[in-house]
């Protein structure tokens, strides 16, 4: 293809270079604004055409001349016969190079040392132009401005390696560690970098409030090595960074003070004699000896190093400038204006990334062609193209549905259906905003906070300009970003506040009890209702704050996963389900490393190798299955995988041999009771694991984070088939619905959550099996513990009772009966951590204080059985 | 099938946009100003437009600012490729109805990609 | 593991990865006279950079190379015991 490319391209070219060069002649009879369009149209298009082939020589040249012709079209240049004459010798160079590009398909040899000639003769017109131009306005050679912020020593090191010169900035963005990325590790792997400044790229939080997992850094580098390596290493981040080439001269830019004194007039003197006599050495001793008396920090003392640095290598024309700039003869110009033709990646277009899983490869594209929808209508335009302008950005939205993640792509679908809803639209293109979940990360220094209708000044037809599209405004401020802290505390208030709320119900039975009065107490419960009512639509208002989607701890793990099966050799296809499923932030916090352990287990010792699957039949590649979904109060996500399975006798057998069950207590255990023994702590540290046809490193430490965080989880495998981990959770963290039970006269809470239902049982129905009291609740058999026993309590003075009042609890998947004396109220309660004295105190998960003030104990339950 | 009208003054560049857009199993047709992409765009429907900004006659900011006017055209998304970086040139594309702007040389794999999401080809 | 505390040092060894941010951060908040020696430390990830330069501890070594000194420049060297 591309040879036919460049035989379409050399005739073009040619007509393009006569074309400018016709022009050229006629311009400079008579001046003509039409004429010089034509000529820069022709140039211009030369320039960008040539682009599409590995000739920079040739495009660099057209670009000089390019610029050129933007100051004279702009005035700020006479097109003089000198001038018309290096135009014409440039374009004459051009017709050379495509006649070798014709004849061999690539430039001459010579065409980089010509090029430079010639660019350096168009570039001399440009600065001589007048005042205003300077060696900045030539587009591509212009350096970033920040290029003297760098180390002088490693501006002289780069120096010294000489061209090419690549000045580049990375801006990471702020959720890139989300992605796997390593900016630092990019960086310094970048070829031939030989300067670096590490910046912030705008104010940093303070330790107190900071947050680890965003990115804040500006990396500023320097590399020896051409464009294309350096614009090759950065291709994954072509998005975020600023490749500017430029060249040896570019990195002298002197700093500092200005210093008046006389002796720089003699030095100067003295210098330019020994330039010219090609006394390098003397040179360099009297710019050291000058340095010895000066100040360091002066612009002069920066010119002299550069001198002292350069005096045995760099050429004469460098040298002088370097003399100018200290005896103020001529001033060396400083590079002060952004690079006006930065190389810079395609607007919005981050390169695609590949991963694993079911997602479109075009997601990456998709996602950001909407965001640069949103860009697009924030930009201010003409009132009469604001309607096509927006039915074009839904045409694009629209076609970009199909390559995004289920619940995004619906959340757009719905914003679409609603024309009127500019605003709603808008919110939704923002992939930078933390409510987008593909790229929000999953902790945060702020919540984000949605307003829960509508904003109806921000719709389309009210906008203050009337603007249809214009979204300048919309698209922030649908959005709010929260300090974090700032939730918290007012989801603690709410909170209180319910707790606070359940004092009135207390307060309405003393009434009732003290003073008697009916009445008092039946109005004190009525204002308790509604008061009540309020405090939970606050709470649920305050926490639907802090819900988050779990795609948000999810989407690390497609690169996860292929970087792990790339590392093992294996092939797994990642699936992902559910991923809109909200909980609470804190809640997918804790979840987060324990799901990282239990996918790697699952790469690791679930899904064979392609080899070991295609063996027993099944197709080479794998399938990891990472789901969500929400059941009552509970966020269940399981971790599924279709590899060899965990044979139970195997546990079985390891468990009695390293002493975690009893024989007796083996032979009552169904095959899904040992599976789950890989949970236990103790079972997989003792031996190496993966002899274990299964996976278990560390399982305990998944299982204690998981019940920290006050939920449960368990494992369920089928040999040969596959296993599926099973993580139950809380949607919430904060309030705790509870029931109060008494033990041997002790008040004792235990969570709702936990409780299935509350029986008595009659003490006949109640049987020994082995050395456990058990009972039949509709045909099955419940185990039965005692509480007071399982507290260490004496049990309650008196005769046992005839029934006993029992409390059937889920702990994991197994139910268990809890006898106690008696149930007493229902409440929602904060349950604190215990702390202090009560720190070290085993069954119990917190405390809560109580309407009255009493401070309760709240059970935790898989602690007692 | 999926159609794309690429609106470029050098031959070569509708060359090479034809040559990587028709490999990845878009029908491509051209026009080499601004006026002339009006006609072709309003005479048969196109799924998306490649258009240059430097161009005889009519160039692409005017191409796009009529075009957003035009029942025929303004729902169709356009994509401005231009030789220049500056986020002012791009602003500039954007409020003339642009809604993608790309720096030349757009390397074959981004211009599918972005063909493939834009003129609406599922995955 | 790639952090340890020992007193008011705490080591950062190997290999630290993003995952090592967060336990760092909470390891000099609750130690700000803390000195992190990264004497035994071959590659920091950005992540740890990033909190080693808002924290500024002083520093018993420094990682090879370009990126490290240039993130780490402006932080104190711990005084030898």
């Amino acid at each position: 293809m591309t040879n036919a490319l460049l035989a379409q391209f050399i005739p073009e070219a040619r007509e393009l270079l006569e074309h400018a060069g016709s022009g050229l002649l006629a311009l400079e009879k008579s001046q003509s604004a039409e004429a010089l369009d034509d000529i820069f149209r022709a140039v211009h298009t030369l320039k960008g055409t040539s682009g599409l082939f590995d000739i920079a020589p040739l495009t660099n040249l057209v670009h000089a001349a390019e610029d050129l012709l933007v100051e004279v079209r702009a005035g700020k240049l006479t097109l003089e016969s000198e001038i018309v004459d290096g135009l014409l010798d440039s374009l004459d160079l051009v017709g050379h190079w495509i006649d070798a590009l014709e004849s061999r398909e690539v430039l001459p040899d010579d065409a980089e040392a010509a090029m430079a000639g010639r660019v350096e003769t168009l570039r001399g017109w440009l600065e001589a132009g007048g005042p205003a131009a300077s060696v900045d306005t030539v587009g591509r050679q212009a350096a970033p401005d920040w290029l003297g912020s760098l180390p002088e020593a490693e501006r002289q090191a780069a120096y010294a390696a000489g061209a090419p010169l690549v000045a580049w900035s990375y801006e990471p963005d702020e959720s890139c560690f989300f992605r796997g990325d390593d900016p630092a590790h990019l960086v310094a792997q970048a070829p031939g970098l030989l300067g670096l400044r590490v910046v912030p790229r705008g104010p940093v939080p303070p330790l107190e409030a900071y947050d680890p997992v965003l990115s804040w850094l500006r990396f500023e580098a320097l590399c020896a090595a051409p464009l294309e390596a350096v614009s090759e290493h950065l291709r994954y981040a072509s998005d975020q960074v600023q490749l500017s080439p430029i060249e040896p001269e570019d990195l002298i830019v002197l700093a500092g003070p200005e210093d008046a004194a006389e002796m720089f007039g003699d030095f100067g003197v003295r210098a330019r004699a020994l330039v010219a006599t090609g006394a390098r050495a003397e040179l360099k001793a009297a710019a050291a000896a000058l340095l010895g008396i000066i100040g360091s920090a002066t612009r002069q003392a920066a010119a002299l190093r550069w001198i002292a640095a350069l005096a045995a290598t760099a050429d004469a024309g460098a040298l002088l400038r370097l003399v100018s700039a200290i005896d103020g003869a001529t001033p060396v110009p400083t590079p002060a204006s952004p690079p006006a033709a930065a190389l810079q990646a395609p607007a919005g277009a981050a390169p695609s990334r590949t991963s694993a899983g079911a997602e479109s490869p075009l997601r990456q594209r998709a996602e950001a062609i909407l965001a640069v929808q949103a860009e697009m209508l924030a930009v201010t335009a003409e009132e009469a193209l604001n309607a096509g302008r927006l039915a074009a950005a839904r045409t694009v939205v629209r076609r970009c549905l199909p390559h995004l993640a289920p619940a995004r792509a619906e959340a757009l679908k719905a914003a679409l259906a609603r024309p009127g809803d500019t605003a709603a639209l808008f919110a939704l293109l923002r992939p930078a905003d933390d409510a987008v979940p593909t790229a929000a990360p999953a902790a945060t220094p702020t919540a984000v906070a949605s307003p829960a209708a509508p904003a109806p000044a921000l719709s389309a037809a009210e906008s203050p300009d009337g603007g249809d599209g214009k979204g300048a405004g919309a698209g922030p401020a649908r959005m709010l970003r929260v300090d974090q802290a700032k939730v918290d505390t007012l989801m603690n208030f709410a909170a209180e506040l319910v707790v606070a709320k359940n004092g009135l119900a207390y307060l309405a039975g003393r009434v009732e009890q003290v003073s008697g009065s009916r009445q008092l107490g039946r109005e004190i419960k009525e204002q308790y209702a509604v008061i009540d009512r309020i405090a939970q639509s606050l709470q649920v208002g305050v926490m639907a704050i802090r819900m988050m989607p779990v795609s948000q701890v999810f989407q690390r793990f497609p690169r996860l996963v292929r970087d792990t099966t790339r590392k093992l050799g294996k092939e797994v296809e990642l699936v992902i389900q559910g991923e809109d499923t909200e909980a609470d932030k804190n809640v997918l916090e804790s979840l987060a490393d324990p799901l990282i352990h239990m996918v790697r287990n699952a790469l690791d010792h679930g899904i064979e190798t392609p080899a070991d699957r295609v063996a027993v039949g099944k197709p080479a590649r794998g399938t990891l299955r990472l789901s969500a979904r929400q059941e009552n109060d509970n966020v269940i996500i399981e971790v599924a995988d279709d590899g060899k399975g965990i044979d139970p006798e195997v546990v079985r057998d390891k468990a009695l041999r390293v002493g975690l069950i009893t024989p007796d207590q083996a032979a009552q255990m169904a095959p899904e009771e040992f599976v789950n023994l890989v949970f236990a702590p103790g079972f997989s540290t003792r031996e190496q694991v993966s002899d274990l046809s299964g996976r278990g490193v560390g399982m305990d430490v998944v299982r204690n984070a998981v019940r920290k965080a006050g939920g449960d989880v368990w494992l369920a495998s089928r040999l040969g088939q596959g296993s599926c981990v099973t993580v139950q959770l809380p949607l919430t963290m904060a309030v705790t619905r509870i029931v109060t039970v008494e033990a041997s006269g002790q008040q004792y809470g235990v969570a709702m959550d936990a409780v299935a239902e509350t029986v008595k049982v009659p003490r006949g129905q109640i049987h020994r099996i082995k050395q456990r009291e058990t009972f039949v609740l509709r045909d099955a058999v419940i185990p039965l513990v005692r509480l007071a026993d399982s507290l260490g309590l004496a049990p309650a003075a008196g005769a046992p009772p005839d029934e006993e009042a029992v409390m059937v609890a889920r702990v994991g998947r197994e139910r268990v009966g809890i006898v106690v004396d008696g149930f007493r109220e229902r409440m929602e309660v904060i349950v604190r951590p215990l702390d202090g004295l009560l720190a070290g105190l085993v069954g119990f998960s917190g405390t809560a204080l109580l309407g009255d003030g009493r401070v309760l104990l709240v059970l935790n339950l898989p602690d007692l059985i | 099938m999926t159609r794309i009208l690429v609106v470029d003054d050098a031959t070569t560049v509708r060359m090479y946009y034809r040559d990587v857009l028709e490999e990845a199993g878009f029908a491509v047709e051209e026009a080499v100003n601004g006026f002339e992409g009006l006609e072709k765009a309003v005479a048969e429907s196109f799924d998306l437009i490649l258009v240059d900004v430097n161009m005889p006659k009519m160039d692409g900011y005017a191409f796009l600012r009529q075009g957003r006017t035009m029942p025929e055209l303004q729902a169709v998304p356009a994509v401005m490729i231009s030789t220049e970086s500056a986020a002012q040139d791009r602003d500039r594309a954007y409020a003339a109805g642009a809604n993608l702007y790309l720096v030349k040389p757009v390397r074959p794999e981004v211009l599918t990609e972005v063909a493939a999401v834009m003129a609406g080809v599922a995955p | 593991m790639a952090l340890e505390q020992d007193g008011a040092t705490l080591r950062l060894m190997g290999h630290c990865p993003v995952e090592e941010a967060e336990p760092l951060l909470d390891a000099l908040r609750a130690t700000p006279d803390a000195t992190v020696d990264l004497t035994g430390a071959a590659w920091l990830h950005t992540a740890v950079l990033q909190v080693l330069m808002v924290a500024a501890p002083a520093l018993r070594g420094r990682p090879d190379g370009l990126v490290a000194a240039a993130c780490l420049a402006g932080l104190p060297a711990a005084v030898a015991e």
